[in-house]
């Protein structure tokens, strides 16, 4: 860089003569060793058309310098012919850069004179080849160019305190895009300090095209991070050299603010509501996408085609010219169900919300609306209507009393046959006086029912109650039984919202019942009383009954021989009929207390119990007797079992005729109403028992046979069938020709109640 | 045999038949331990306490006793000489008619020493009867 493009820095100094003087008062310091010189310069520029100078003189440079600093000079004029002199004459343009200098030298060559004005001569006057007028010319020219360069110098230093200032990054850079500058501004939009990014090339998009207009482009901070920033740019002069100017608004701000209102844009752009924008004469300026979509707008049509009348039936355009719009612009906001039209045809009913929007000094500026389609809210409202209008026919038609109350314990609803029943219609009271007001009696001591044991008291709290008999004497004087079940009432997350009783007349049905407990207990007397008979009757029917039996066997023995032939078998007939009385004692006797025995409950092995009874009973070696695997080992009451299987088993044993038979007894599974059941098979392979007897076999005092020729009570199948029913089996007879096959069904689980 | 160390034989019975049968059963098995009979709890009870003047019965002595009887039958009876100090430890047999599981409970609940059901049969009652008479003569008596 040459010395004068220092002496061109920006400065914000005060130059020093602060109006332009005359010419008069132009001050002329001549730096010549030579007095001729001196004297031809007095002699100039004294001459009238040249005007008028004061000058003065300085031997060389040096003292030239000292003179300056004394005194005010508004040229130089330096005579110099060498160039070693050369360095001094910079030395004084440096430090006096505000006069400008004229050399003055004896040397013709134009090469010398090129040196002379780069090295910051203004202009040069060759001794003896000069006149007053060209000295007259080149002084006045050399005092027009120092101003205007003044000016210039301090334009520049404008230029740069504006720069220095400017709120925008300014980065000068030359046309390698080396950075020659930079603004504090700039510094702090990048981080960089200036002397970090001088001489460096500075990355930025220089087109021609860009140069037109702005435009964003995204700077890397000095901590990495992103700047985004405007950025525009001027091709300058910098320095005598091509430059150009950046300007870098730092957006990120702004940016940020886009982003967000963005982001607001689309939310409304995306929501099922219509949102719309409006100005003062309800011409859309803005629709959201449902918007477009409900007015009907096609793509890329713009919106303000569109009035607000056009999008709402006249009932709503009305409402909102007459209340909507002057309650927004009022209070700012107004909201109402109203209707907007379907592309201009089918009216949808919307939740309307009209909002007024005001400049900063209160004049509204335009509307915005944000409608919700109700018409799902609405035909879920009706249909919700229609189930209650059901729900409620329902309940007025009912036989039983309902009455819902809510978790108050105020009345909601109270169907007809509540107000029957009750004998009067609700009132609005509080629980604690529901059995005064109503009448309700405890039925058993007929004192007023507490309130808080009150199936629909109870409910509102929370608690079920089943079945509470409540008396209710009626204003008319009836009284009534009621039975009441109370339920809370809850929503769907569970919270009570109330209670609602049910609740009957029960009144006949508790006489009946009543009755029936009654029956029972008389029948229960009778059958006791039957069993009692039956025991003592035959005890004490036995005991004279085995008197004749001794006295008639005494009469044989007393009697001895003397006893007549047909006597002695008259005894015998005696004794025998006694002897068939006594087993028909026996057996009526069981049959009484069959099935009102508490019977122990032993594990019993059916197989086992089969066999034992055979042995006992001498069926062997007549008969063969089958089991198999099927008979199960199970917990039962022994007693009763192993009486049937005797009765059984003897009874085929008894009506068998033949020498050899065969008894098999099996056993399977059953469920019967959800209860199981052994099935015990007992067959025999004996005579069977015509079809037409099945019927009477079960019978009392039923045989098929004469008592002669076998032995037998009759009552054998009746105590059978008589304990199986005890215990809630049942039992079949099955024969057709040969053999008699008997099944009965006998419970797993043993349970004496059954 | 010395008279007073014979045991005596309470009968306790309302049944003439059976009284007979009883003694019929004596003579058969010549049987002549002394046999007093009451026709009830209160009569046997009299009986024992001395309170009837005509008879008093010294020990050793075995109470045979029917089950079912007018005025104080034979629970009734057991009950009654179980709770008197001096007659409790008497050897009591119950011969009845019933076959009755709970008749029979109630009877060793008494603590009598045997319960037998009396047979239709002639030689089958003399057994019996023999089998008691065994027994007291074998066993020793309070």
């Amino acid at each position: 860089m040459s010395s004068a493009s220092n002496s061109r820095a920006p400065s914000g100094r005060v130059p020093r003569m602060s109006s332009e003087p005359g010419l008069s008062e132009i001050t002329i310091l001549l730096i010549s060793p030579k007095n001729s010189l001196r004297d031809q310069f007095r002699d100039f520029l004294h001459r009238p058309e040249i005007g008028v100078f004061r000058v003065v003189w300085a031997e060389d440079i040096e003292s030239a310098s000292s003179a300056l600093e004394r005194q005010n000079c508004q040229i130089l004029l330096l005579d110099i012919d060498d160039s070693k002199d050369l360095s001094r004459m910079k030395g004084l343009l440096k430090k006096h850069a505000d006069v400008p200098l004229i050399v003055l030298t004896s040397l013709v060559e134009p090469f010398w004179h090129q040196i002379l004005l780069r090295e910051g001569a203004q202009d040069f006057l060759v001794l003896g080849q000069f006149d007053a007028a060209l000295l007259s010319r080149s002084l006045s020219y050399t005092l027009e160019r120092h101003a205007a360069l003044r000016d210039l110098r301090e334009s520049e230093g404008r230029f740069r305190s504006m720069v220095e200032r400017n709120a925008d990054g300014i980065v000068i850079v030359d046309r390698d895009q080396r950075v020659q500058f930079m603004n504090p501004a700039a510094e702090s939009l990048l981080g960089f300090r200036a002397s970090e990014l001088i001489g460096h090339v500075f990355e930025v998009p220089l087109t021609k095209n860009l140069s037109q207009s702005q435009t964003e482009v995204t700077l890397t901070h000095k901590n990495g991070g992103p700047v985004p920033a405007e950025f525009r740019f001027v091709a300058i002069e910098w320095e005598g050299e091509r430059a150009y100017m950046l300007s870098l608004r730092d957006v990120s701000e702004r940016r940020e603010m886009e982003e967000a209102h963005g982001r607001l844009v689309a939310i409304l752009e995306e929501t099922s509501d219509f949102v719309a924008i409006a100005d003062l004469k309800g011409r859309f300026l803005w629709v959201n996408r449902a918007g477009r979509l409900l007015v009907g707008l096609k793509p890329g049509e713009p919106a303000n085609k569109y009035l607000l009348k056009d999008v709402v039936p006249a009932t709503t355009f009305r409402l909102l010219e007459n209340e909507g719009l002057p309650s927004a612009r009022e209070k700012g906001i107004w909201q109402q169900e109203a209707a907007v039209l379907y592309k201009g045809i089918k009216e949808i009913p919307v939740s309307m919300q009209i909002q007024a929007h005001k400049s900063i000094d209160g004049v509204v500026k335009y509307y915005s609306t944000v409608s919700r389609d109700i018409s799902e809210r609405r035909a879920a409202a009706d249909k919700l209507e229609n189930q209650t209008r059901i729900l409620r026919s329902i309940l007025d038609s009912m036989g039983d009393g309902v009455i819902v109350a809510d978790e108050q314990g105020t009345f909601l609803h109270w169907n007809p046959e509540a107000e029957h029943l009750v004998g009067a219609g609700p009132k609005a009271s509080m629980p604690s006086r529901w059995m005064a007001d109503y009448g309700l009696l405890k039925p058993d001591t007929g004192k007023p029912f507490p309130f808080d044991e009150m199936p629909l008291y109870r409910a509102i709290l929370g608690e079920a109650s089943d079945q509470v008999e409540m008396l209710s004497r009626r204003a008319d004087g009836e009284e009534l039984i009621l039975s009441a079940t109370g339920r809370a009432l809850k929503d769907k997350a569970g919270s009570l919202k109330g209670g609602v009783v049910v609740f009957r007349d029960i009144t006949e049905a508790k006489l009946a019942s009543e009755q029936l407990t009654h029956y029972s207990k008389a029948l229960e007397h009778k059958n006791q009383e039957l069993q009692d008979f039956a025991y003592v009757a035959s005890h004490d029917l036995k005991a004279p009954l085995r008197a004749i039996s001794q006295i008639s066997q005494w009469l044989a023995e007393d009697l001895g021989e003397d006893l007549p032939e047909e006597s002695a078998r008259l005894l015998e007939l005696l004794h025998s009929r006694v002897h068939r009385m006594q087993g028909l004692l026996d057996d009526l006797l069981r049959y009484a207390r069959a099935g009102h025995q508490d019977v122990p409950v032993e594990t019993v092995d059916t197989a086992l119990l089969v066999n034992e009874i055979a042995d006992l009973m001498g069926l062997l070696p007549q008969f063969k007797i089958r089991t198999d695997d099927s008979l199960p080992v199970f917990d039962t009451g022994r007693g009763p079992l192993e009486q049937v299987l005797r009765n059984l088993l003897g009874n085929a044993a008894k009506h068998h005729d033949q020498e050899q038979g065969e008894l098999s007894v099996s056993c399977s599974k059953v469920k019967n109403e959800g209860i199981e059941f052994f099935n015990f098979i007992v067959e025999d392979d004996g005579p069977g028992i015509p079809p037409e007897f099945h019927s009477r076999v079960f019978k009392m005092f039923q045989t098929l046979k004469p008592r002669d020729t076998v032995d037998g009570s009759g009552m054998g199948l009746a105590l059978v069938q008589k304990i199986i029913h005890s215990c809630g089996g049942s039992i079949e007879l099955q024969s057709d020709g040969r053999g008699t096959r008997i099944s009965f069904t006998w419970p797993v689980q043993w349970n004496p109640e059954a | 045999m010395i008279a007073s160390e014979q045991v005596r034989i309470l009968l306790v019975e309302d049944d003439e038949v059976d009284v007979m049968a009883v003694k019929r059963a004596f003579r058969k098995l010549n049987i002549d331990n002394p046999l007093t009979v009451a026709c009830d709890g209160i009569e046997a009870l009299q009986i024992l306490r001395g309170e009837d003047e005509g008879t008093s019965l010294s020990r050793p002595l075995i109470i045979i006793l029917d089950w079912n009887m007018p005025r104080m039958n034979g629970a009734e009876f057991l009950q009654a000489l179980r709770s008197d100090a001096e007659l409790r430890n008497i050897v009591v047999f119950v011969m009845t008619t019933s076959n009755d599981e709970r008749d029979r409970l109630a009877a060793y609940e008494r603590n009598v020493s045997g319960y037998i059901v009396k047979s239709n049969d002639e030689s089958e009652f003399t057994d019996i009867i023999a089998m008691l008479q065994e027994f007291w003569c074998r066993v020793q008596l309070p």
